[in-house]
């Protein structure tokens, strides 16, 4: 039975998804990469080669497709057949769940984004740039900071009657206005609602200024998962923000379906051993210019499978098959 | 003797015409190199931080040319007309008289006081030629300039007249040439399989314009300075022509920008051609450089 992989690789956390040629979702999982994210693509493949002796083992990978920001190295670990941007990738995901859709809010771990559909198709987007205001990270933090497991951070914020009003121009002064709202005695659950209002007004401002809204509205992404900031969504745009299925998932699972839609004669996937094997990656300053890139080398078992990183193509163009 | 010239910032408005200017008048001229790493890391260094990136590069410059020849040129521009050239270039000459040790030779380019040929003669004077000389040189420059410039026009109308996808490139010349700054983006968008055209090699000569493209000036404010009045001629030129998409690029804390992006973008979104606008900085990741334009042309397609 053919299947295809999605596998998105972002800041903080490591998306798979399989799907069959229906685009039926097969499996999905989502872990963070704690910050070693070859390992973490390593221990996923494991985890899927598990699940499909357990559940299916007639399953045959016949395509995979690599997304997110660590899309080049993933593309490199794994084999893929495709390295697909995450607009792209988010924009194909939603647009097949719901064909309808207008308008994707992704915000992840240090990425936030909108994308403008229309009849399926990106037809504008915007990302965060300068600042990362806003995403997961900083909610990761500020709930570390307040002591509230990230996954009760929602529920609390919906206990709240009077939500304070917290500074969102920076995620600096953010912080500092929480402190001080905390030391003149409001509620956390006032705060935390607060700290969601602002983080919707930040982005509303910054990633989606000048951009026409319009329903149906999509949100996606880790942060979509926080009941709090669905809530402060809604509220700041008066319209019904939609939380689809795959929501946390949705890179890998828009870059499966494309890799579905054009399926390779015969993938380049490395296969499942490679879970196994002793990959490295390793940087050196190339000396070749004053430029002197930060050229990065991927081995596997000692050998190099690619490099990158480095302006004129110098290393990255050799052949390392 | 020697003359260093910054390849960068107000270089790159006339890249031919001064290098030429002065080694017809019997000059040595020493160009510092492209861009690169070492010349930013240094520009960075020195400058104050609020100052524009594109500021902070032309700094590098400088200081990679002290020691390095007997006179920096830098030029003082002033206004063309009654538009303004960026505040941030009349005072580069009285800045780089600070920064480095090497002798700064200037003069004032004002073009609504006195015409470009005086100032011309007076930089000329200043180093001991005659106007005779000066005059010629500055012809035999010209003309290089004008055949160099008649190409790329003529190039870059065959790209605008081609059926392949077109992307243009909306900057200062600055930004557009110089390939460490913008993250190489020509060769970048040409991989992803568009063509990529830049809004300086768009013929500027008002009779090119079509009368009725004209007419939509009307709505827009004058623009003060001069960068901006002539993209935004340029734009108008283009929208006359099929155009898959643009992409305006500015250098972080650009204030002329800040005010123009607003009506470049308008003009795009009013004829429903795609828009990206991409800002560039010592800071810029490669990454997220590279995933907005490839989401961008999977826009257009």
């Amino acid at each position: 039975m053919k299947a295809y992989l999605g596998i998105d690789v972002g800041s903080l956390t490591v998306k798979f998804v399989l799907i069959d040629k229906k685009g039926e979702v097969l499996y999905w999982n989502y872990e963070r990469t704690g910050g070693r994210p070859i390992e973490a693509i390593q221990r996923e493949l494991k985890k899927l080669k598990e699940w499909i002796e357990n559940h299916n083992p007639k399953i045959e990978i016949s395509g995979v497709g690599t997304t997110g920001s660590a899309r080049y190295l993933a593309g490199v670990i794994v084999g893929a057949d495709l390295i697909k941007n995450e607009i792209t990738a988010h924009a194909k995901g939603a647009s097949f769940l719901v064909p309808e859709v207008r308008t994707v809010i992704d915000i992840g771990g240090q990425d936030s984004k909108i994308i403008i559909l229309e009849n399926g198709v990106a037809v504008d987007f915007a990302m965060n740039y300068l600042c990362a205001a806003g995403t997961g990270s900083f909610l990761d933090a500020q709930a570390f900071r307040l002591g509230i497991p990230i996954e009760k951070f929602g529920e609390l914020v919906l206990k709240s009657k009077k939500p304070t009003t917290i500074a969102s121009r920076c995620t600096v002064f953010c912080e500092s206005d929480m402190i001080h709202k905390q030391q003149i005695g409001h509620k956390v659950e006032d705060i935390v609602a607060g700290l969601c209002e602002g983080l919707v007004r930040n982005y509303l401002s910054n990633v989606a200024k000048g951009k026409k809204i319009l329903s149906p509205i999509l949100f996606v992404g880790g942060v979509s998962e926080n009941v709090g900031m669905r809530w402060a969504f809604e509220k700041a745009l008066g319209q019904k923000v939609i939380v689809p299925k795959y929501n946390k998932v949705m890179g890998a699972f828009g870059v499966a379906l494309l890799v579905k839609e054009h399926p390779p004669q015969k993938t380049k996937f490395r296969g499942f051993e490679i879970s196994d094997m002793d990959i490295k990656c390793d940087s050196f300053q190339c000396k070749g210019c004053p430029n002197q890139c930060e050229v990065i080398e991927a081995k596997m078992n000692d050998k190099i499978i690619a490099r990158w990183g480095d302006r004129c193509g110098r290393w990255s163009n050799l052949r390392y098959d | 003797m020697k003359i260093g010239i910054p390849k960068s910032l107000v270089y790159w408005k006339r890249p031919y015409f001064w290098e030429n200017f002065f080694e017809n008048l019997g000059f040595e001229v020493l160009l510092s190199p492209r861009t690169n790493k070492e010349i930013v890391e240094i520009g960075v260094k020195i400058s104050d931080p609020e100052t524009c990136f594109s500021c902070k590069v032309y700094f590098g410059h400088l200081k990679w040319l002290e020691g390095k020849c007997d006179l920096i040129f830098v030029p003082r521009l002033k206004r063309k007309g009654n538009s303004e050239y960026c505040p941030k270039f009349f005072g580069l000459p009285d800045l780089a008289k600070i920064l480095v040790k090497t002798k700064i030779l200037t003069e004032t380019f004002d073009e609504k006081k006195e015409r470009f040929e005086e100032s011309l003669v007076k930089l000329g004077e200043k180093l001991g030629k005659n106007k005779e000389e000066i005059k010629e040189a500055f012809e035999k420059a010209l003309i290089k300039e004008k055949e160099i410039k008649a190409k790329q026009e003529k190039e870059t109308l065959e790209k605008i007249n081609s059926n392949s996808k077109k992307i243009i490139l909306i900057s200062h010349p600055y930004n557009l040439y110089d390939e460490y700054v913008n993250l190489r983006i020509k060769e970048r968008l040409e991989r992803l399989g568009v063509v990529p055209i830049f809004i300086e090699e768009i013929p500027n000569s008002k009779s090119q314009i079509p009368n009725k493209f004209q007419i939509q000036n009307s709505n827009l404010p004058s623009f003060h300075w001069e960068f901006a009045k002539e993209i935004m001629e340029k734009i108008d030129f283009i929208l006359a022509k099929k155009i898959d998409g643009a992409i305006e690029i500015s250098s972080f804390a650009c204030g002329c920008d800040a005010v123009l992006k607003e009506f470049v973008e308008k003009k795009f979104k009013e004829k429903n051609i795609p828009f990206l606008y991409l800002v560039i900085d010592e800071h810029t990741g490669e990454a997220g450089f590279q995933t907005r334009l490839e989401a961008f042309i999977d826009t257009i397609s």
